[in-house]
C-alpha cells in the first residue's frame, strides 16, 4: 500500500507539472510560418505605358488604401498569365479578348479552397516610392495558388488624408497623338465592390514569380504583392475627357480634368478591379 | 570473429534449442508433482449476524487461519477488525470450518493461509478477482508456508459456478468493478470512460452531446471507432448525420453501473461494426437494498434528484433508479438539463434466466461552441465567453432489451432482443462566419433512428485436447431505419437558407461468428475465431440538388470538397467483410499469463456516401497485441505492446463539420495497468498508455510518417478509494468512503506541427454514512486548474464585419473549474 501511495503522490507531482503547453513540432502535417510582405510595382513609373486603345499613360501619383490580404490553395480566376507590357502585344491581347472575353471572376466560380497565409494589416502605398515592406503576416505550408487583395475603408496609414475617402487615387498625363489629357482618377470602397458586394478581388494569381500560379510555400518566406498600374488604365479611353469632346467635364484650374462620371472612368474601375493588376508571388 | 553474426546453421541451431526447451517446459512442467498443494475448503457455514441485527449490505471480515495436518482450523485471528462483535463470530464461524490439509510432496503439513467471512446483506459480487473466466484455476504452486504473515499465502478461492464469464482474448484486457467505478466522482455513464485504461474524454458542444472519445491513437470522434453495449444493448449509431458510430452514453446513471469491461482491439468475433479500436461494455446493476433517495446540490445551479431501488435479496441485476438533473453551466450558454429512468428485472425462467431492461431519457443542453484561444490568452475574450452564436442541442432515447440465458455445466445459450428508438437535435458553428459572411455557417442537424435487433451465441464444451476445451457460435442482426437532415440556418434569426441533407437510410448489419478454443497442452490456451458481416443500405436522398447559395459554398474553405448532392435519388449498396481472431494463451506460473492477440475488423462507411450499387467500401483495420498479464485475488495487473493498422482513415475537418477521409495510417504503443485491492477498504487503480499515431501513405497533404493530429500520445489514469469502517454511533453502523480520480494527458498534437496543452485534473469525492443516512461532497477539478476540453486547428471567421483571420489557428473549449457539489442520501430498506 505504501508503494502505491508513492506512486499516487509521483503521479500528483508528476501531473503538477504537465499543466502547461509542451513544446516543440508535433509532427503533424504541415508548419505555421510567419510570411514578410512586400508591395512591388510591376512597371517603372517613370516610363509611359501604352494602353490597349493607343494612349501612353504616364502616372504622377498613385496612391492604394490596403487591407487584408489573403492567399489560398484554390487556383485563381485566371491561370493564363497576361503580359505585363503594353505596345502590339496587349493591343493584340485586347483584341483577343474581343473575340474570346476573357471569364471574369463571378460569385461561387471561384473557389478559394483552405486558407494558407493572410496579412491582416491595412495601410496606404505610394506606388511611386517603390518597393516597400509591409507589416508580417502568418501562413500554413502548403501548396498556395491564389490570393484576395482586399480595400480598406476608410483609410488606416501616412496617407489617409492625402486618400480622403477614396480607397484609390491616381494622377497622370495621358498622350495619344497630338491629345494631352491631365488627368486624375479615384474610387471609393462603394465602387470597388466585386460580384459579393465587397470591397475585394479575389481570385489573383500566386505563384512563384508574379504572374505565376502555383507555389508550395514550404518555410517562413515572403510575399510579394506586385501591383500593375496599366491594368487599371488598359481600357481607359481618354478621349471621353479631352478638351473639345461633346460631353467631357471641365478641367479644374490646373488643367487636371476628373474621370468620375465619364465612360472612361468605367474602364479605369474595370481596370482596378482586375485580379492581373494584384500579381502575388512567394520566395522562401 | 568477436563481433560478427552467427553463421546462419548455428542460429538455426539456437532456434530449434529454443524451440524445443519452450516445449518441454510447456509439456513437461504441468506433470510434474507440484511442490506443494494449499488447503481446500470441505465444509464452510455461513457465519452469523452479531445479536441477529444484519446489515444492508455485505460485511466481510478478513483473517488469518493456520490450518492442521487433520484439515482443522488450529489457528484463527482477524487481519482487520470490523469491530468486536463481528469479529467474534468471523473468529467462531471460521474455527467450525474444515479443510483437506495442504500437501508439501504429497504428506499432509500445516498452512496459514488468508480467508474472508462474509456477512452477506446483499448477494456476494466482490472479488475475488475473476480469473479465468471459464473456471477459478487450482493453484499448481502454493504459497511458502513459513514465510511471515506479511507474505501470507493467497487467500482462498471460493468458485463462482452456474455462470459463463466471458474469455480472455488479450492482455489488456480489463474491468472495473464497482468499488472502482465509485472511487471519483462523476456525474453520467459517459464521465465513466474516465476510468478506462487509455481512455480521454473531451465535452466539446454541451453536457448533453456525446463525448468525443480518444483511445489508444483513435480520435474515435462520439464513437466511430469504440463500441458501447449497455445492458446488451448497442449504444453506436449508424450512420448518425453527426458522426457515424454516435454513441451518447448519458442516459446510464453512474450509480447503476456495476462493472466495465474494456476489449482493447478487436480479438474477439463478438466485435463488428465500430470496434476498430476497441469494445466498451457496461454491466448494470444497483447492489444498495431497498429504497436509495438522493438530492444534489452545488455550484453553478447544480441539481440532482437520484431515486434508486433494488430488492433486498435479489441479485443487483434487479433494481430500477431515476434522476433529473440540471446545471446553469459554470459560464454563459452551458445550461443543461436531463431526465432519465431505467428498470431491470432477472428472474429465473424455465431452466434459466430472463433478464429484462428498459430505460428512457431526455436531455437538453446549450454550447458554448469553440472560442480561439488568440482571444483567450490576449483577454479580448474572458476565460468562460463565448462568441454568442446560439448553439445546443436536445437528445433522447428509449430502449428495450429482453435476455435469456441458460447455463449448465459448462454449456448455454443466450439471445437477446431489443428495440432502440433514438433522436438526437444539435444546432452547431465551428466556423462563425467563414462560408457565410452575412448569415453565418450555422447548421441544425437532425437524427432520427428507430433499431431492432438482436444477439445469440451458444457454446459447450467440446473434447478435443482437453475437458475445457470449447465451441462458441453467435450470430447478430442489427436493423436501423434513420431520418436524418442538415439545414444551414441564420445566425439568431434560424432562417433557414439552405438544405444540406435530407435523406432516409435503412440499415442491416447481419453477421454471424464461431470461435474453437483448445488446450492441447495444460498451460497453454489456443482460440480461433471467424466473424462474417453482411452490411447492406438503402438511401433515399431527397436533398434538393440546386447549388448552394451563393458565397456560402462549403467547399469554398475547405481542404477537401464535398461530395455533389445527389439529390433526388435512391441508392443501394451491399457489403461483405470476413475477420479472422485468435488468441494464444500461455500460463507462465499460477497467475501470470502471456498473450499474444490478432484480429481482422472493420470500419463501416457513411450510408450516404455510397453510390447506387456500390459494394460497400469498408475500411479494412488489423490489430495484434502481445502482453503479460496477472491475477490474483487482490492484485490484477497487465502490460502489453500493440499495434492497428487501418487501410485509410479518417481525420475531422471543422468546414464540413464531419471527418473526412485522409491515406491509411498504423498506431502502435503500449499498456500497462493494475487494479489492487491489497484490503477490503482500500482500492486503487491506474494506467498509462503511450501510443504514436502515423501514416502509411501520401496524399499529397499528408505525408507519410507525419502523425495523426488530436491523438493524445500519453494518457495516465489513477483511481484510489477508501472505505474505512469508522466504528459504531447511535447503535449505527459509521462508515467513511474517500476516492479520488487523477487524469493526465500528455502531448496532444495538433495540425500544423502545433502541440495542444497537456491536462493534469484531480477529482475527490467522500462520504460520511452513518446508517441509513449519508452526507457526500465531489469536488471537481480540485486544483482549479485552468485547462482545455477541446484543442483544434482550423480556419474560422469569428469577426463579422471585421476583419477576418481565414488562417487555421488553435481553437479551444474551456475545461470547467472547481466544482463542488453536495450530496444528502437517505437509504432506506
Amino acid at each position: 500500500m505504501f508503494k502505491l501511495i508513492l506512486t499516487g503522490a509521483a503521479l500528483v507531482l508528476l501531473g503538477s507539472s504537465l499543466g502547461c503547453s509542451s513544446e516543440g513540432d508535433s509532427g503533424t502535417t504541415g508548419k505555421i510560418i510567419v510570411l514578410g510582405t512586400r508591395v512591388d510595382v510591376g512597371q517603372d513609373l517613370s516610363e509611359p505605358t501604352t494602353n490597349a486603345l493607343g494612349w501612353d499613360v504616364t502616372l504622377t501619383r498613385a496612391y492604394l488604401s490596403v487591407g487584408p490580404l489573403y492567399y489560398y490553395q484554390g487556383d485563381p480566376v485566371l491561370s493564363q498569365r497576361r503580359e505585363l507590357s503594353g505596345g502590339w502585344r496587349g493591343r493584340l491581347a485586347w483584341m483577343g479578348d474581343l473575340l474570346i472575353p476573357p471569364a471574369y471572376a463571378h460569385p461561387g466560380h471561384y473557389i478559394p479552397g483552405a486558407a494558407m497565409g493572410q496579412m491582416l494589416t491595412p495601410t496606404t502605398l505610394d506606388l511611386l516610392e517603390g518597393s516597400v515592406d509591409l507589416a508580417d503576416g502568418e501562413g500554413v505550408t502548403g501548396p498556395t495558388n491564389s490570393a484576395e487583395f482586399t480595400w480598406q475603408s476608410p483609410p488606416e496609414g501616412d496617407l489617409a488624408d492625402a486618400l480622403e475617402d477614396h480607397v484609390i487615387l491616381t494622377e497622370g498625363v495621358a498622350t495619344k497623338g497630338s491629345t494631352t489629357v491631365e488627368f486624375i482618377a479615384t474610387a471609393d470602397e462603394s465602387e470597388v465592390h466585386d460580384g459579393d458586394d465587397q470591397a475585394k478581388v479575389s481570385g489573383c494569381s500566386f505563384g512563384s514569380e508574379p504572374g505565376e500560379v502555383g507555389v508550395d510555400m514550404d518555410g517562413d518566406g515572403t510575399v510579394t504583392l506586385t501591383v500593375v498600374p496599366s491594368v487599371w488604365f488598359d481600357q481607359v479611353d481618354f478621349s471621353y475627357v479631352a478638351s473639345g469632346t461633346e460631353g467631357a467635364p471641365e478641367p479644374n484650374s490646373d488643367g487636371v480634368v476628373d474621370l468620375r462620371g465619364t465612360l472612361a472612368f468605367q474602364g479605369f474601375l474595370r481596370g482596378v478591379k482586375k485580379g492581373t493588376a494584384y500579381l502575388f508571388s512567394y520566395s522562401h | 570473429m568477436p563481433g560478427s553474426p552467427l553463421p546462419l546453421p548455428d542460429r538455426i541451431a539456437g532456434l530449434l534449442a529454443g524451440g524445443i526447451l519452450a516445449a518441454l517446459w510447456l509439456v513437461a512442467l504441468p506433470a510434474r508433482a507440484a511442490p506443494v498443494v494449499p488447503p481446500r475448503p470441505l465444509e464452510q457455514t455461513e457465519p452469523e449476524w452479531p445479536k441477529g441485527k444484519a446489515l444492508a449490505h455485505d460485511l466481510v471480515v478478513p483473517l488469518v487461519a493456520v490450518v492442521s495436518r487433520e484439515g482443522t482450523v488450529a489457528e484463527v485471528r482477524v487481519e482487520t477488525s470490523l469491530g468486536a462483535d463481528y469479529d467474534r463470530a468471523a473468529v467462531a464461524t471460521v474455527r467450525t470450518w474444515r479443510f483437506s490439509p495442504a500437501l508439501s510432496d504429497g504428506k499432509p503439513v500445516p498452512a496459514r493461509i488468508r480467508v474472508a467471512v462474509r456477512f452477506l446483506g446483499v448477494p456476494p459480487r466482490q472479488t475475488p478477482m475473476p480469473e479465468p473466466r471459464t473456471a477459478a484455476p487450482v493453484p499448481t504452486e502454493s504459497p511458502a508456508l513459513d514465510a511471515s504473515w506479511q507474505k501470507a499465502p493467497a487467500p482462498l478461492e471460493v468458485e463462482v459456478s452456474g455462470e459463463h464469464r466471458e474469455p480472455i482474448r488479450s492482455a489488456s484486457e480489463t474491468t472495473r468493478g464497482r468499488e472502482i467505478i465509485e472511487a471519483a466522482p462523476h456525474r453520467t455513464g459517459g464521465d465513466l470512460l474516465q476510468i478506462v485504461p487509455g481512455v480521454f474524454i473531451t465535452q466539446h458542444s454541451g453536457q448533453g452531446k456525446a463525448y468525443q472519445v480518444f483511445y489508444r491513437g483513435f480520435d474515435a470522434v462520439h464513437g466511430q471507432d469504440l463500441e458501447f453495449w449497455v445492458g446488451g444493448a448497442p449504444v453506436n449509431e449508424v450512420s448518425n448525420i453527426h458522426g457515424q458510430g454516435y454513441a451518447d452514453l448519458h442516459f446510464v446513471m453512474p450509480e447503476v453501473v456495476d462493472e466495465i469491461t474494456v476489449l482493447p482491439g478487436n480479438f474477439s468475433p463478438e466485435q463488428g461494426d465500430f470496434a476498430v479500436a476497441g469494445t466498451v461494455r457496461y454491466h448494470l446493476g444497483y447492489a444498495e437494498p431497498g429504497v436509495t433517495a438522493k438530492v444534489t446540490r452545488g455550484r453553478f445551479g447544480e441539481q440532482r434528484v437520484f431515486l434508486g431501488y433494488h430488492p433486498k435479496d435479489d441479485p443487483p441485476e434487479a433494481f430500477a433508479a431515476f434522476e433529473l438533473q440540471s446545471t446553469d453551466g459554470f459560464g454563459p450558454a452551458r445550461a443543461a438539463r436531463r431526465g432519465s429512468g431505467i428498470a431491470q428485472e432477472q428472474i429465473a425462467f424455465g431452466r434459466g434466466k430472463l433478464r429484462v431492461l428498459v430505460s428512457g431519457y431526455a436531455a437538453s443542453f446549450d454550447s458554448p461552441g469553440v472560442v480561439r484561444l488568440r482571444d483567450l490568452e490576449s483577454g479580448a475574450l474572458g476565460r468562460y465567453s463565448t462568441y454568442g452564436v446560439p448553439q445546443g442541442g436536445f437528445s433522447s432515447r428509449c430502449q428495450w432489451v429482453t435476455e435469456y440465458r441458460y447455463d449448465r455445466r459448462g454449456a448455454g445459450s443466450v439471445i437477446a432482443p431489443y428495440v432502440i428508438i433514438r433522436d438526437l437535435r444539435l444546432t452547431q458553428n465551428y466556423t462563425g462566419y467563414l462560408v457565410d459572411p452575412e448569415d453565418g455557417d450555422t447548421t441544425q442537424l437532425i437524427n432520427e433512428s428507430t433499431t431492432v435487433g438482436f444477439t445469440a451465441k451458444h457454446w459447450q464444451p467440446i473434447h478435443l485436447f482437453s475437458k475445457r476445451d470449447q465451441l462458441e457460435a453467435g450470430i447478430s442482426v442489427r436493423n436501423d431505419w434513420i431520418s436524418q437532415s442538415q439545414i444551414d440556418v441564420g445566425i439568431g434569426n434560424q432562417r433557414v437558407l439552405s438544405t444540406i441533407v435530407d435523406a432516409k437510410i435503412r440499415a442491416l448489419d447481419a453477421a454471424a461468428w464461431t470461435e474453437l478454443v483448445v488446450h492441447p497442452v495444460k498451460r497453454l490456451s489456443l482460440r480461433a475465431g471467424l466473424r462474417a458481416d453482411g452490411l447492406a443500405y438503402g438511401v433515399s436522398d431527397e436533398t434538393p440538388s440546386a447549388e448552394s447559395r451563393p458565397g456560402s459554398d462549403p467547399n469554398a474553405f475547405s481542404r477537401t470538397l464535398r461530395p455533389p448532392s445527389q439529390g433526388g435519388q435512391a441508392r443501394t449498396a451491399v457489403g461483405s467483410v470476413f475477420g479472422p481472431r485468435a488468441t494464444v494463451d500461455g500460463m507462465v506460473t499460477g497467475g501470470l499469463h502471456a498473450l499474444v492477440s490478432y484480429g481482422e475488423g472493420f470500419r463501416s462507411p457513411q450510408a450516404r456516401s455510397l453510390g447506387n450499387g456500390e459494394k460497400t467500401p469498408f475500411t479494412s483495420v488489423r490489430s495484434m497485441e502481445a502482453g503479460l498479464r496477472y491475477r490474483n485475488s487482490s492484485l490484477n495487473a497487465s502490460v502489453a505492446a500493440f499495434r492497428t493498422s487501418l487501410t485509410d482513415d479518417l481525420v475531422f475537418d471543422a468546414v464540413t463539420t464531419r471527418n473526412e477521409p485522409v491515406p491509411a495510417s498504423v498506431r502502435w504503443g503500449g499498456a500497462i495497468e493494475f487494479v489492487a485491492r491489497p484490503t477490503s477498504w482500500f482500492a486503487s487503480s491506474a494506467s498509462g498508455t503511450w501510443t504514436r499515431a502515423t501514416f502509411t501513405e501520401s496524399d499529397g497533404f499528408y505525408q507519410i510518417g507525419d502523425r495523426l493530429p488530436y491523438v493524445p500520445e500519453l494518457v495516465l489514469r489513477e483511481d484510489l478509494a477508501l472505505v474505512p469502517y469508522l466504528g459504531q454511533l447511535v447503535s449505527r453502523r459509521l462508515t467513511a468512503r474517500l476516492g479520488t480520480g487523477l487524469t493526465g494527458i500528455v502531448n496532444r498534437p495538433q495540425p500544423y506541427g502545433g502541440r495542444g496543452h497537456n491536462v493534469f485534473l484531480v477529482d475527490v469525492d467522500g462520504e460520511l454514512r452513518l446508517g441509513e443516512v449519508a452526507l457526500g461532497l465531489d469536488v471537481f477539478n480540485l486544483l482549479d486548474a485552468d485547462w482545455y476540453d477541446s484543442e483544434f486547428t482550423y480556419s474560422a471567421n469569428w469577426d463579422p464585419g471585421g476583419t477576418a483571420r481565414l488562417v487555421p489557428e488553435r481553437y479551444v473549449t474551456v475545461g470547467a473549474p472547481r466544482t463542488v457539489l453536495a450530496t444528502l442520501s437517505l437509504f432506506i430498506d
